[in-house]
């Protein structure tokens, strides 16, 4: 049955994609979600593993089951998220205050990371071009002033300067937001902004 | 502790530091192959799946397809993602969001301030209300008041590489303020390169005429087609010299043409073209001359077909 369905899916049959969707989205879904904590990442991986099958609708010839091909896809789709976060400065910073602060910020009241990191990015992106990749590069990568200055090609005050006005920035953006987690925030906040390392 | 235990702490946010410093060197030094044991897929799999939710993700992925099926352009997503330290150009690309206006026309009659940028590698075009066509490399920026028209006062500030076929209207000429320098135009086609201070900024013109000013000393150049000014950094004077246009917008070509071209000059037209430095592991895999017609719209068009001829991974394609 689903061999039949293949085989209009080869042809480019729009309603035999449809009835493979159906077959196993929830399934792919509930995948995800068995390992990622997140709904957001959860449905992209979806999306994109069926945009990939219709794709690559002609390709699959001779195959008795998309499944192989939907949970490979899948599978090294939330590989790839894995790598990303273990390799994340931020999330590394993230798991040391945690860590350090977990008496505190026991339970449910912890924000989670990817609040976490939704909330720094926005703030972090939402500053001038220049002043957003000098803090990016100082404060998530450690980077010195004089090789931020040789990578960007500015001068060294320039890097300064970016660097102060885009923290004070930061500052003004964040503490507002110590509503949502004190802890967490607050412990953030000295650790990239004043850069007292953890 | 199990690795099966340390990916299900990384799924609830709750390593600790030695912890995600084990798991980092595993995931690190491990194939996608091998660590897709620790993600076991059951017959259990189904069942408490909202249909709402895949209703919507449904539409989502028609939608796609269908605009996909429409149109060769891709529409990109807003994305955050930190990635390992060594690669710095995604910092650009990923972490921030631009506005898209492609071949789009800008409505006209509002106040509003229009702003249009591209990120690194990708190359587009923005219709004024006037009718003047730019189109913009990568790394670029224009900005202009949307009623830019209405007002007369045709305007606009620009940093990077453009472009531009200035419509003609003798009685209102069109300005371009760049870092170091601004040009008065009247109806005419150019290149223009407007770096920030200490980088050159530059203009070849193709047709027409324009007026150049160096911002630092109000130096006055006029130029003729066929003739591109410089100014280099440090000095206040345009230097002019003849240059073909073409040779300046190879850039806007849409397609990288290659004949019994040799492993370095495809690196190098790929480098030139897109204004990166690619990755020394896929240009190993580059070992054999190549004839053909490669996409140009985008870096990663470029290296998917690329990497089904020499075979190479298409995962990390540039380096700092």
């Amino acid at each position: 049955m689903e061999q039949d369905l293949i085989k209009h899916l080869n042809a480019g049959d729009r309603h035999a994609f449809d009835r493979l969707y159906g077959l196993y989205a929830g399934r792919i879904m509930s995948f995800c979600m068995k390992y990622l904590n997140s709904a957001e990442d959860a449905e992209d991986i979806v999306q994109d593993v069926f945009i990939a099958l219709w794709n690559n609708r002609n390709k699959l010839k001779n195959t008795t089951s998309v499944k192989p091909f939907l949970y490979t896809a899948a599978r090294n789709r939330i590989i790839n998220i894995y790598r990303a976060k273990v390799n994340s400065p931020l999330y590394e910073d993230y798991v040391a205050i945690r860590d350090e602060h977990a008496q505190e910020a026991s339970g449910s009241s912890a924000i989670e990371y990817k609040e976490f990191e939704h909330i720094v990015m926005d703030c972090i992106n939402s500053l001038p071009k220049t002043q957003m990749a000098v803090v990016t590069l100082s404060r998530l990568y450690n980077m010195p002033v004089d090789e931020i200055a040789r990578r960007l090609q500015l001068r060294p005050q320039t890097v300064k300067n970016a660097l102060s006005s885009g923290l004070k920035t930061l500052r003004q953006r964040l503490l507002p937001l110590l509503k949502y987690d004190s802890v967490i925030i607050f412990a953030f906040l000295k650790v990239f902004i004043d850069n007292i390392r953890v | 502790m199990s690795m099966d235990e340390l990916f299900n702490k990384l799924k609830n946010d709750r390593l600790t530091p030695d912890d995600l410093r084990r798991l980092k060197s595993h995931i690190n030094s491990s194939s996608n192959d091998e660590l897709a044991q620790y993600l076991s897929e059951d017959t259990g799999d189904n069942a408490c799946t909202d249909d709402d939710m895949l209703r919507r993700i449904k539409k989502r992925i028609d939608s796609r397809i269908d605009t996909d099926q429409l149109k060769a352009r891709q529409i990109r997503r807003y994305r955050i993602a930190l990635t390992a330290a060594s690669i710095l150009l995604p910092i650009f690309i990923i972490a921030s969001a631009y506005l898209y206006f492609s071949g789009r026309d800008i409505p006209d009659g509002s106040s509003a301030m229009c702003s249009v940028s591209t990120a690194a590698g990708e190359i587009s075009t923005v219709t004024l209300p006037d009718g003047t066509a730019v189109t913009l490399n990568g790394d670029s920026r224009l900005e202009f008041h949307a009623d830019f028209s209405v007002k007369k006062r045709r305007q606009v500030t620009f940093h990077g590489e453009a472009y531009f076929d200035v419509a003609k209207d003798a009685d209102h000429p069109f300005e371009i303020l760049a870092p170091e320098m601004t040009v008065e135009v009247l109806g005419t086609k150019f290149n223009i390169v407007a770096g920030d201070s200490g980088h050159p900024s530059s203009l070849t013109l193709e047709s027409g005429k324009v007026a150049l000013t160096a911002t630092g000393s109000d130096e006055k150049v006029t130029l003729s087609p066929g003739e591109r000014a410089t100014l280099t950094p440090g000095s206040d004077k345009f230097s002019v010299d003849t240059a073909a246009i073409d040779g300046s917008t190879q850039w806007m070509a849409k397609e990288l043409i290659f004949d019994d071209a040799s492993p370095e000059s495809i690196v190098a037209v790929i480098e030139n073209h897109y204004g990166v430095k690619l990755n020394p592991a896929i240009k190993n895999k580059i070992n054999e001359n190549f004839s053909g017609t490669l996409p140009g719209g985008s870096l990663s068009e470029t290296l998917e077909t690329l990497s089904y001829i020499y075979g190479f991974d298409t995962s990390n394609p540039t380096v700092e």
